[in-house]
């Protein structure tokens, strides 16, 4: 590894070999992190590009989860656990699943109106016919009572033709919601069987790497326990993360913020990377 | 009471978290489903999960089943004698069969 830095015009070499000493240069964790992979404006280290895992495992202390990294690990020593097919086809159907809207809203947004509406106008109609009624026992002129139920009635009639059409609606609605929820059971069913066989790929990858993490340990500063049952490591996180490191296959420089080593070279020859310390 | 069925990992989670914090409205808590009271406040919590989580979120509104109020006798009775029977194995079909035992395919045709 090669690490120059552009200064204006000005090239700078600011270390070689196995493990550099970044501090007396003060150049930050993520500004050597971009420069890894190759996307620092004036930084630039020359080393083998960052695989898909050193994301997670580049930079102990940076917050990922201690699992991810064993994880992490497992994978770039080419671990594929037969159970990662299962998650492939699970997660694959789970995808080609499509799902149509079941909402009602609505439909019986109009039900409970044109209910309301019957109510009203049979009370109305009920006014009405009470009016007339009294016209007549009065011997009053019952013309404009006569006209007002005939009206009030012609109303209920509408408004009792627009409730059934409302119920066939909802009825419609219903049924056709109740068909578009069995492809939600389904991604249900889906969704829950990708979180288990990904849990079971988790697993299956951590136990895999278990004895070497073990070992790994053992060379890194700290103390730290992996265990599958359940899947948990107990102890010191960046000693975990330390370990994962040594356990991973790894060839781009893992970036060092932990003051676990003495020194960039004691790190690089623990962990069995570079190492860029910062 | 209101049964609540959710559709998804994120919504069943949430009718979880619901019925654990509110105890008082939860009337029973099966799986991904739940029957909330039926007040006012349960439908404030149903409603919430459905305005969160949406078409994921299914509410009906139950109500207890009195059978002497909304069953026919015939169907009490056949149920009775059914579990009654004296071989284990017969089918209902074939219990019910020359009998006053209403029919399977009548009793699917007729609303309660």
């Amino acid at each position: 590894m090669r690490v120059v830095v552009c200064d204006g015009g000005d090239r700078r070499l600011l270390g070689t070999g196995q493990a550099v000493d970044l501090r007396p240069a003060e150049v930050d964790a993520d500004a050597v992190r971009a420069a890894i992979r190759g996307a620092h404006a004036t930084v630039t280290i020359d080393c083998p590009s960052p695989s898909r895992w050193w994301d997670r495992l580049g930079s102990p202390g940076d917050g990922t989860g201690p699992l991810d990294r064993v994880v992490a690990a497992a994978r770039s020593c080419g671990h594929r656990p037969a159970v990662e097919r299962e998650l492939a086809t699970a997660e694959r159907a789970l995808r080609a699943l499509s799902i149509d809207a079941v909402d009602t809203d609505a439909t019986r947004r109009r039900l409970a109106d044109t209910g309301t509406e019957v109510e009203r106008l049979r009370e109305e109609v009920a006014t009405a016919r009470g009016r007339l009624q009294s016209r007549r026992e009065m011997d009053a002129d019952t013309a404009d009572a006569e006209t007002a139920l005939a009206d009030a009635t012609r109303r209920l009639s509408e408004a009792e033709t627009e409730r059934v059409a409302a119920e066939q609606a909802h009825d419609a609605a219903q049924r056709r919601a109740r068909e578009a929820r069995e492809a939600r059971e389904r991604r249900l069913r889906l969704q829950d069987r990708v979180a288990n066989r990904r849990r079971d790929t988790r697993r299956a990858l951590a136990t895999r790497v278990q004895d070497a993490f073990d070992t790994a340990v053992d060379a890194v500063p700290g103390e730290a326990k992996l265990s599958t049952e359940p899947l948990e490591i107990v102890g010191s996180e960046l000693t975990a993360a330390l370990a994962a490191v040594r356990v991973a296959d790894l060839d781009a420089p893992v970036v060092d913020t932990t003051d676990r080593f003495d020194s960039a070279a004691a790190a690089a020859d623990s962990l069995g990377v570079p190492v860029v310390r910062v | 009471m209101l049964l609540v069925v959710t559709y998804s990992r994120g919504a069943r989670t949430s009718l979880r978290n619901v019925c654990r914090r509110h105890d008082a409205a939860t009337v029973r808590q099966f799986g991904r489903a739940a029957l909330l009271a039926d007040t006012e406040f349960g439908a404030f919590l149903a409603l919430r999960l459905r305005e969160k989580h949406g078409g994921d979120v299914q509410i009906e509104r139950t109500q207890p089943l009195n059978e002497y109020e909304s069953v026919p006798e015939s169907i009490r009775e056949a149920a009775a004698a059914y579990e009654a029977r004296e071989q284990p194995s017969t089918p209902y079909t074939k219990f019910a069969a020359g009998t006053d035992h209403p029919d399977p395919a009548a009793m699917q045709d007729r609303e309660l």
